[in-house]
């Protein structure tokens, strides 16, 4: 039975304290009588002599006294250090995180203002600061091609049919004044050239609707290929604009992680 | 593919010498046929010129036509005459303008389709540029 006064390590050497709460010195009671200084004594015997007695007397018997202090080499010795290291190394990560959380929203001025945070907001904002240049540079670029292409359509418009119709011939009686100089009468010839207008004016009616469909086609080809150009223009640059916006989120993203500290 | 200016300038040249020497030929062909069709018309205004006088001396042997004597067979037979030449001459004509017509349009075609080529070489420029623009973005910021 361990006396009072001393710690579970003492009592028991199968216990061992924590790295993490490291032993804090003791004031142990003297057999050599009060101190006058007040000042932590340590044990005045030391060990070996007699184990039980020691135990017994009250002294304050440690592990190294039992084994020596120059082989220090017991099985807990090793997990305890093993263990110490590892205590440690969490010690030392949860420190970091605890900072690196200080600093998230940092970008918003919310947070802390670490170097490490200050470092990835400035990254951050080169890396937003380029994707803006290059923004821009694309746009500059797409809606060049497509003011360059409307240039062209507009001064090129197809309507290649445009005043073309056929024109109908005149139809002549060219024996008009020989038969009237037999005295015969051109009345029934004359019917002739007036059926014969009329089915060259059906003729060129026919053409001429030939013609105007075939304009409507191509003038509504070349108003299509206007809107064509357009939606082409708006849909570049709604690509340019989620393209932005993708890297604008894996730009924010990638900040969040560096300040959380997370991959 | 980058945009490459000199690869679209080929094609237009392309498209060019196509439009020119389909044009050149067909000119020539429409020529040749717009001059057959025409000596066909000549030909035939001709015919019936030489025919006309003929045809009233027939009437004269048979004492059908004289100074004194205009018979109705006479002047039914002139104006018979008559009507078939402006009938038949009618259709040369018409036939002869619808194939001026058709030429022409064949040529508006053609004109419309190279012009389509032309426009759809433009858009393919902006197409391209466009497609460019986003590669170039994409570089930029890392791939």
């Amino acid at each position: 039975m361990a006396a009072r006064g001393a710690d579970a390590s003492e009592r028991s050497l199968g216990i061992r304290r924590s790295p993490i709460y490291p032993e804090k010195p003791k004031v142990v009671a003297s057999t050599t009588g009060p101190s006058t200084t007040g000042a932590v004594q340590p044990p005045m015997q030391k060990p070996g002599f007699n184990v039980n007695a020691g135990l017994s007397n009250q002294q304050n018997i440690r592990a190294s006294d039992v084994y020596g202090a120059n082989n220090y080499t017991t099985p807990w010795a090793d997990a305890e250090a093993k263990a110490k290291a590892i205590a440690d190394a969490a010690l030392a990560q949860q420190s970091a995180f605890q900072s690196s959380l200080k600093n998230v929203g940092g970008a918003s001025g919310a947070g802390g203002t670490g170097n490490a945070g200050a470092n990835w907001q400035s990254m951050y904002d080169t890396a937003q600061k380029n994707l803006g240049a290059g923004y821009d540079q694309a746009k500059t670029m797409t809606d060049q091609g497509y003011a360059a292409l409307q240039t062209y359509l507009q001064n090129n418009p197809n309507n290649p049919y445009a005043g073309f119709t056929q024109q109908v011939q005149p139809v002549a009686n060219p024996m008009e004044q020989f038969l009237s100089a037999y005295g015969t009468s051109n009345d029934p010839v004359q019917a002739q050239v007036k059926a014969e207008q009329f089915a060259g004016e059906q003729g060129a009616g026919a053409f001429n609707s030939l013609v105007d469909i075939l304009s409507r086609s191509a003038q509504g080809s070349d108003a299509s290929r206007l809107a064509e150009m357009q939606m082409g223009q708006t849909m570049a640059g709604s690509g340019l604009e989620a393209m932005r916006g993708n890297y604008q989120s894996q730009n924010a993203l990638e900040l969040l992680k560096k300040r959380l500290g997370t991959k | 593919m980058a945009y490459n200016p000199a690869s679209y300038e080929a094609r237009r040249r392309g498209y060019m010498n196509d439009y020119a020497s389909t044009g050149a030929m067909n000119a020539y062909t429409q020529f040749l046929s717009q001059q057959r069709g025409q000596r066909d018309f000549a030909d035939m205004n001709k015919a019936y010129d030489k025919a006309a006088p003929q045809l009233v001396a027939s009437y004269g042997r048979r004492g059908l036509n004289s100074p004194n004597v205009g018979s109705g067979a006479f002047q039914q037979g002139l104006q018979d005459f008559a009507s078939d030449r402006v009938s038949k001459t009618a259709a040369a004509q018409q036939t002869l303008n619808t194939q001026n017509s058709m030429d022409a349009l064949q040529n508006k075609q053609l004109g419309d389709r190279y012009q389509q080529s032309l426009s759809d070489l433009e858009a393919e420029k902006a197409q391209q540029i466009a497609n460019d623009a986003q590669e170039l973005l994409k570089l930029r910021m890392g791939g």
